[in-house]
């Protein structure tokens, strides 16, 4: 059965993948005819294998790599020593590792031709008062190696701190904090930059109610609020030797010194759990229901040298520049949230510290991504949805009949199988309003990407900030020997 | 007709889908337009047209053979058959087709190991491919070459990523180095060139950058195989629109340098040569049409005298050789004449009676993979036997 199913459904449409995947590449004309009529003749050509062969045949999406996974095909790894305890999804995301870097690249290389007003359209996101700060969001195109890619982002630039010294010690504290500055920000930053928000105490020694009491009950429970970003590293290239490896779970919190990407790392990937950070979405104004979709899931970056800033005098009036950047890896499985971290097809973030001459420290801000092109994925998969539902009414029965017929069709890509309930609301109700709800209600796409940017603003603002505490409750950040464990170990919440 | 009875898994008489499966349908389709071709070939009024039917017929039999290899022997889906017995059954096909079959069983054998197992390890190159017979090794080479290119070209994410790109090309060799035998090495390198430009055409460019950094010898294996996949090419196959001859076009245009263009020279008449040596008026026809280009430099000759010694290799039969070999151009041009004097039958008796022992000898087949000089590469070779 699977056989034949594999046959008559699965090899046609891998051929006319193939052939989709063909008319979406950058090629001369002659060359791309030629590379559609092989991959298709080939496809309904190639012998028929036993086993899994097809299986790998169709891992070109590559949220499929069954395959790749237990033999990694080294994509982007060659003559590399591949570190033993690695998982599946470590494997998954290795295999994304360079392509994400690729991208993230050709974005920064974007952006700085295109900062500060290069911009196909530029306006203003927040407005602070009293606050020394300044940002603004975008809208543009990027030709990426994959075709051009619609983008948005914010840069956001603010007040960091500035030294307390009689005016005859400026030039010295202003070095004094350079310094300071450089260790924080290449050193610890990503260690310290998740935060607790104070907590109720609650009283101990309290008996464990069942828990059917616990809705009942009024005592104060222990609530956890984290905010900013938690980064935990997971896994590197080693430079010379081309190792890839795993961090040990003891490493994890502890980020390497990012002066020792390069030199040492060609890179390593962090994971990242962005606190209290959520979408929000009213379709009923605001003052009707809310749609919250909380973005904390975990999302992979990827950080090389070329995010790295490390400058010292770099310019008359500038003692120092330093900071970090990431690209954002996307997640090898789809999940419900078809948009924000872990989902992004190609973003990078640029956190950069300027000290002045006087001393004074500025952090500014970078962020661009992809334009979203759906807010959530609801399957639309009938098969999936009949298999699921034969499977509720024979008690899981259908699952081992109906397999070989499941593990056909799934392979099949099919450009049409789930749907985004916020933009198809947003395209009806325009529709049908004559897009008035646009243009009086601000029910757009636009209005939600902006206020996606809006959200990341806040979002960083309050990292910044909360890391401001950090920073300034360690008198000196170059004596390693007196720094808390808990800002060496990067377990700051 | 092939699947329409299976009497092997259901008795007698009793009927299978693989006749209506989607490859049984394009076999079909071949072989119906290979019978057309050959309808043409005959009825088809006009000077050379019959050649260029015959050479399109040429074409997609090779294509045929290669796809359908297990057909061809029986091969039954998921049944270990010793490859040395295999090849043993290719003899029945006769030497052109042996040929064709045999590289399809390469690229057969090695899919098959990638799908049960991962990348293949040592596949042509540890003792249990000793008692394989030398003949079949180029083509099982050229076979495996494909799926390794195919398979890690599949793999890329960012078509415009150097890095990307040079870890696939760097495993690519390495895979190469680790499956093929001391002296085939080229022909598994070679396969790179027809896989990117047939299948993944948008990568060839950035694949030539790549490989000028990381060995420039591989540059000239890769546009060889370009120049095959050329002659190979959709748009080259159907015989109209001067169709297959402006392949050496295409071959001249298509590379961004000189090295490339001798290579993809080349390998397109490689590829010609040997698909067609049956009939060398073919080769003849496309040498009146392109004598200009061709003369300007010895990309024909390297062409024709590399399939030559592959063919001379890879088949016991001589008939085909010695029918090139000897072939003479029915034609009062006096200017062709010379040129098949000097280009081709000169080169090819230099070719199977001088170059070809010591390539032999010195276990180089791989080096004729790409464009060189071989008086120069046999110069050496001899050079190095006396040291």
């Amino acid at each position: 059965m699977k056989e034949f199913f594999d046959e008559m459904v699965g090899r046609p449409f891998s051929a006319l993948s193939a052939v989709i995947e063909m008319l979406s590449q950058r090629v001369e004309d002659g060359p791309r005819i030629d590379g559609i009529f092989s991959r298709f003749a080939h496809a309904l050509s190639k012998p028929r294998l036993h086993g899994s062969a097809d299986e790998s045949e169709l891992t070109w999406d590559g949220a499929k790599v069954r395959f790749m996974s237990d033999q990694p095909s080294n994509n982007g790894r060659s003559s590399q020593a591949i570190n033993t305890g690695l998982t599946d999804e470590d494997r998954l995301i290795i295999d994304r590792v360079n392509g994400a870097l690729a991208d993230g690249q050709a974005l920064k290389l974007w952006w700085d031709q295109k900062y500060p007003d290069g911009f196909a359209e530029k306006f203003d996101l927040e407005r602070n008062f009293n606050r020394p700060a300044d940002s603004f969001g975008f809208f543009d195109q990027v030709e990426l190696s994959t075709g051009v890619l619609p983008v948005m982002g914010n840069f956001q630039e603010m007040f960091y701190d500035q030294p307390r010294t009689p005016a005859n010690l400026n030039r010295q504290a202003a070095e004094w904090m350079r310094d300071q500055i450089r260790e924080f920000v290449l050193r610890y930053f990503m260690r310290v930059s998740s935060f607790r928000q104070p907590a109720v105490y609650v009283q101990s020694g309290r008996p464990m109610l069942p828990s059917y009491f616990e809705p009942l009950s009024w005592c104060t429970r222990p609530d956890v609020v984290r905010q900013g970003f938690g980064f935990k590293q997971v896994l590197y290239k080693l430079r010379d030797s081309g190792e890839i490896g795993k961090f040990s779970e003891h490493e994890q919190s502890a980020i390497v010194d990012l002066r020792e990407i390069g030199p040492k790392y060609d890179w390593i990937v962090v994971r990242v759990n962005i606190f209290d950070f959520s979408f929000n979405f009213q379709p009923f104004g605001s003052n009707g229901p809310d749609l919250s979709v909380p973005l904390m899931e975990a999302s992979y970056l990827v950080l090389s040298r070329d995010f790295i800033l490390n400058e010292n005098n770099p310019s008359p009036g500038c003692l120092g520049r330093y900071g970090l950047g990431y690209a954002f890896i996307r997640d090898p499985a789809e999940g419900l949230i078809g948009y924000g971290p872990g989902q992004f097809r190609a973003a990078i973030e640029i956190i950069n510290f300027e000290v002045s001459e006087h001393g004074e420290v500025r952090v500014a801000m970078i962020f661009v991504a992809d334009r979203p092109e759906r807010i959530a994925n609801v399957s639309l998969n009938p098969v999936d949805w009949s298999l699921r539902l034969a499977d509720a009414f024979s008690v899981g029965g259908t699952s081992s009949l109906l397999a070989p017929i499941k593990n056909t069709l799934e392979r099949i890509p099919t450009s049409v199988d789930s749907f985004d309930p916020v933009y198809s609301f947003i395209s009806l109700i325009n529709t049908l309003t004559a897009n008035q709800a646009e243009q009086q209600l601000c029910i757009s796409r636009e209005q939600l990407e902006k206020d996606f940017l809006a959200q990341h603003f806040k979002q960083h603002y309050v990292t910044v900030v909360g890391s401001l505490l950090t920073w300034r409750q360690i008198p000196n950040w170059l004596d390693s020997t007196a720094l808390p464990e808990w800002v060496v170990a990067g377990k700051s919440s | 007709m092939y699947g329409v009875i299976n009497k092997d898994r259901a008795g007698v008489g009793a009927l299978s889908f693989d006749a209506f499966d989607p490859r049984s349908v394009m076999k079909m389709s071949l072989d119906v337009m290979r019978l057309a071709a050959e309808s043409l070939r005959l009825f088809v009024p006009g000077p050379n047209k019959g050649v260029v039917w015959q050479e399109f017929n040429n074409k997609l039999q090779a294509f045929s053979l290669f796809e359908n290899a297990d057909s061809m022997l029986r091969l039954e889906t998921g049944k270990d058959v010793p490859l040395a017995k295999l090849i043993q059954k290719t003899r029945i096909l006769g030497a052109y087709r042996a040929v064709w079959v045999t590289e399809g069983l390469g690229h057969y054998q090695t899919e098959t190991y990638w799908a049960r197992g991962g990348e293949p390890k040592e596949l042509l190159n540890n003792s249990n491919a000793d008692d394989l017979p030398e003949a079949s090794l180029t083509p099982l080479h050229a076979g495996m070459g494909l799926s390794l290119a195919n398979r890690l070209l599949k793999t890329i994410r960012s078509p415009n990523s150097p890095s990307e790109i040079r870890g696939v090309l760097e495993r690519f060799t390495e895979l190469c180095r680790h499956n093929s035998r001391s002296g085939y090495l080229g022909v598994s390198y070679e396969a790179l060139g027809l896989a990117a430009r047939n299948l993944y055409p948008h990568l060839v460019r950035i694949i030539d950058r790549q490989l000028q950094e990381i060995d420039v010898k591989l540059v000239g294996y890769f546009w060889h195989g370009v120049g095959r996949a050329i002659y190979f090419a959709p748009t080259n196959f159907l015989p109209f629109n001067n169709s297959p001859w402006r392949a050496i076009r295409m071959a001249q245009r298509e590379p961004v340098d000189e090295i490339g263009r001798l290579n993809a020279l080349a390998g397109v008449i490689w590829a010609l040569t040997l698909v067609n040596i049956r009939q060398p008026e073919i080769l003849e026809n496309m040498l009146s049409r392109h004598r200009k280009e061709l003369s300007d430099s010895d990309a024909l000759t390297n062409g024709v005298s590399s399939a030559i010694m592959i063919w001379r290799d890879s088949t016991a039969d001589d008939s085909g050789l010695n029918g090139l070999c000897r072939h003479q151009p029915e034609s009062s041009d006096r200017d062709l004449v010379r040129l098949w004097t000097e280009q081709i039958l000169q080169p090819c008796r230099i070719a199977v009676q001088r170059l070809y022992p010591v390539i032999r000898e010195r276990d180089s087949l791989g080096e004729l993979f790409r464009y060189q000089s071989l008086t120069k590469l046999v110069s050496q070779l001899e050079k190095e036997r006396v040291h």
